[in-house]
């Protein structure tokens, strides 16, 4: 019995070790690509052909931004909007990215802080802005069709904002703790701690609106990947 | 089991984020954005290059230019003296009146002031 016990504990940190290990590669890998992209917008001197080079770079990266971005700004069309402005000034200076050692950090911050300037210039003018969306008829929600994942959707929206980016970062990113303490510029410990109690709140919130019984014990799981 | 669970809402989350994106038109308006800005800054970036070489040439030519006008001397106006003096020679030559020789000489100094 204890055998077993102990086979299934050397097990589970193999698996560990191969699934970080292979999120580590991908990391690197993709941060070469965005590299290479970057130095593309770079060597093109044209306005037509940097617009190209952006394209490539547009499409390797803008569908995982605007994810990121509407987790903070709870709207489509204003992640959209931050994620363009981001584009833009990628376009305009890719240099800085050239410059980062971890590219996609860095433009998961840049994003970011363009989301809390768009969220920030809506809530003075939201009246006016939740006036003018219905009558232009312009879509509010990120997630429409399907009744599930509204129901997730609406309960990872309910969580604090601080642990909603720890929780997207690492299920969507999969960046690690420290990865994600240096986007959110936080220590490893305190990413890890938003995630466990972000994701204690999200199993209580789905318990309660999908039915669905989570063991209360997920904390106690997150804790241990935390501290692996 | 509690591992299950993680990945239960781990994998919930994860679906969620695979519907998650940029709608169909924003890859265009992004691009277009893009392009317009750059022709934009690249015209911006080629009128400061202009006035800067205009202003450099400016700063090396004045020399030459301040050069070239001192040697043009501006026209001198006709002194009492002188004016008499044409009234005279003109009265003289053609036998009038020396009142009407000055008018004439007059005339013949604003004619010679006009472009």
């Amino acid at each position: 019995m204890g055998d077993g016990r102990l086979f299934s504990k050397k097990l589970d940190k193999w698996v560990r070790t191969a699934h970080h290990r292979r999120v580590m590669a991908h990391s690197i890998h993709f941060n070469c690509q965005i590299h290479q992209a970057a130095r593309e917008v770079a060597q093109a001197k044209v306005a037509s052909t940097r617009t190209y080079a952006l394209s490539r770079f547009y499409d390797l990266t803008a569908e995982r931004l605007v994810r990121f971005a509407a987790t903070i700004t709870r709207r489509q069309h204003d992640a959209e909007d931050a994620v363009a402005t981001v584009m833009l000034k990628v376009a305009s200076r890719p240099e800085l990215l050239m410059r980062a050692d971890q590219p996609w950090h860095y433009l998961l911050r840049m994003v970011r802080n363009e989301s809390l300037v768009v969220v920030r210039g809506r809530s003075r003018i939201s009246s006016i802005g939740a006036m003018a969306e219905r009558l232009m008829g312009r879509s509010v929600d990120v997630v429409e069709k399907d009744d599930e994942r509204q129901v997730i959707w609406q309960a990872l929206e309910s969580l604090p904002d601080d642990q909603r980016e720890v929780i997207v970062l690492k299920v969507w990113e999969q960046l690690t703790f420290a990865e994600i303490g240096e986007v959110l510029e936080l220590s490893p410990s305190t990413a890890a701690s938003r995630y466990r109690y972000g994701l204690e709140k999200l199993t209580q919130k789905l318990e309660r609106s999908l039915g669905v019984h989570y063991a209360s014990s997920v904390v106690e799981s997150g804790r241990s990947e935390a501290v692996s | 089991m509690k591992d299950i669970n993680q990945r239960r809402i781990e994998s919930h989350l994860a679906s969620l984020g695979r519907c998650i994106g940029p709608s169909e038109s924003h890859r265009d308006r992004v691009l277009e954005q893009v392009s317009r800005n750059l022709q934009r800054s690249n015209t911006q970036r080629r009128t400061t290059h202009i006035a800067v070489a205009l202003g450099l040439a400016l700063l090396l030519l004045s020399p030459l230019i301040a050069s070239v006008t001192r040697r043009v001397r501006p026209h001198q106006a006709a002194t009492a003296r002188q004016a008499q003096a044409d009234a005279i020679r003109l009265s003289e030559t053609h036998q009038m009146s020396f009142d009407w020789a000055l008018v004439d000489v007059f005339l013949q100094y604003r004619e010679r002031l006009r472009p």
